[in-house]
């Protein structure tokens, strides 16, 4: 009995892996680099507001800020990167905007203020690379990836490791 | 005048009340934001003038104010807060507040309108937003698209400067 040749289980067009969909990201600045977090995992962007000052709060906190009825806790992207906060003196131009993110374990919401938002890039997976140690002096460990966005380096954060750390961040310009 | 009628059983039901009990809370400002107390723990609001610094002292937060034949320890809200002291002190109070079988003032920068909570409308404060005790604070609410923190009477007696000073009058036996 003649078996089947093996090459001939080779012919024909092999199908392709599933082609993984591109990753949405939204793009925004702090310190005007810009910087990106997943669309997926993110809730809603809202306009800045003056948020209530919470006494002797973590230095990356700025307070709490009411949204649809709930009090959500406002943390300060800036802040947490080691920028001073926007002031009269700060250059560049700001048109700060809330992004509101759940975090785990237990998916708690709030709400984290930057610079301002950029645009919402699509970027197909094998555009993004793998973050050197350190990116803007920020450790590869709250960089999920980097991507090109027309010769200006877009910084792929890992909010929730970012939010969730207490380790001191100086972001370099 | 600048005292305050704020005496335990001010109010008197003529009969059985409908509706959800209501808590009446004194509003008073430490920097330009809003805190509440409830009311049934104060008894007085005196000016601030007498207020000095308790000798040998050994906590910025703390002070000492003459009240009737005694003193009682003041806590100063703004230091405790880490807030810069007000432009105009001139509105400065000490609210005199027993609870915890003790009797002590909160120096605070301004006494506002009284408001009703309902205690179901009142937030427990979010993870991470104030470095202090979170048992000082009873949680949040919302009164005229501002964000009131409630503070804890008890949480605020229990504090170990006002529990170490040893002049603090112990009231209710």
């Amino acid at each position: 009995m003649a078996g089947i040749p093996t090459l001939s289980l080779r012919k024909g067009p092999s199908p392709k892996p599933a082609a993984l969909p591109p990753i949405q990201l939204l793009v925004f600045q702090i310190g005007g680099k810009l910087f990106g977090v997943e669309i997926a995992r993110l809730g809603q962007i809202i306009d800045f507001r003056r948020p209530t000052r919470t006494p002797r709060r973590p230095a990356y906190v700025d307070g709490v800020i009411a949204h649809r009825g709930a009090i959500l806790p406002l943390y300060s992207l800036r802040r947490r990167l080691g920028l001073a906060p926007i002031g009269p003196g700060t250059p560049g131009e700001f048109r700060q905007a809330i992004l509101l993110v759940r975090l785990p374990p237990d998916d708690r919401l709030l709400g984290v203020s930057v610079d301002s938002v950029f645009k919402v890039i699509a970027l197909d997976r094998e555009t993004i690379l793998t973050p050197p140690p350190k990116v803007f002096g920020i450790r590869s460990e709250f960089i999920r990836g980097v991507a090109n966005l027309g010769g200006r380096p877009v910084v792929w954060l890992d909010q929730e490791r970012l939010l969730s750390s207490a380790e001191e961040i100086t972001l370099t310009t | 005048m600048d005292l305050l009628a704020l005496r335990r059983g001010r109010r008197k039901a003529a009969g059985p009340q409908p509706g959800p009990a209501r808590e009446e809370v004194l509003l008073f400002l430490v920097a330009d934001e809003i805190y509440g107390i409830g009311v049934r723990c104060l008894r007085q609001a005196i000016l601030s003038a007498g207020l000095r610094d308790i000798p040998g002292g050994q906590h910025d937060a703390l002070g000492e104010v003459g009240y009737r034949d005694g003193k009682i320890p003041v806590v100063k809200m703004g230091v405790l807060f880490g807030f810069p002291a007000p432009a105009d002190p001139s509105r400065r109070r000490i609210l005199v507040v027993e609870a915890g079988g003790r009797r002590f003032g909160l120096m605070v920068d301004g006494v506002g309108e009284t408001a009703e909570v309902d205690p179901k409308g009142i937030d427990p404060l979010p993870e991470m937003v104030t470095l202090l005790d979170p048992r000082l604070f009873r949680g949040l609410f919302r009164h005229k698209e501002r964000i009131v923190l409630l503070m804890a009477e008890g949480g605020l007696a229990a504090m170990e400067d006002i529990e170490a000073y040893g002049a603090g009058e112990r009231v209710g036996g």
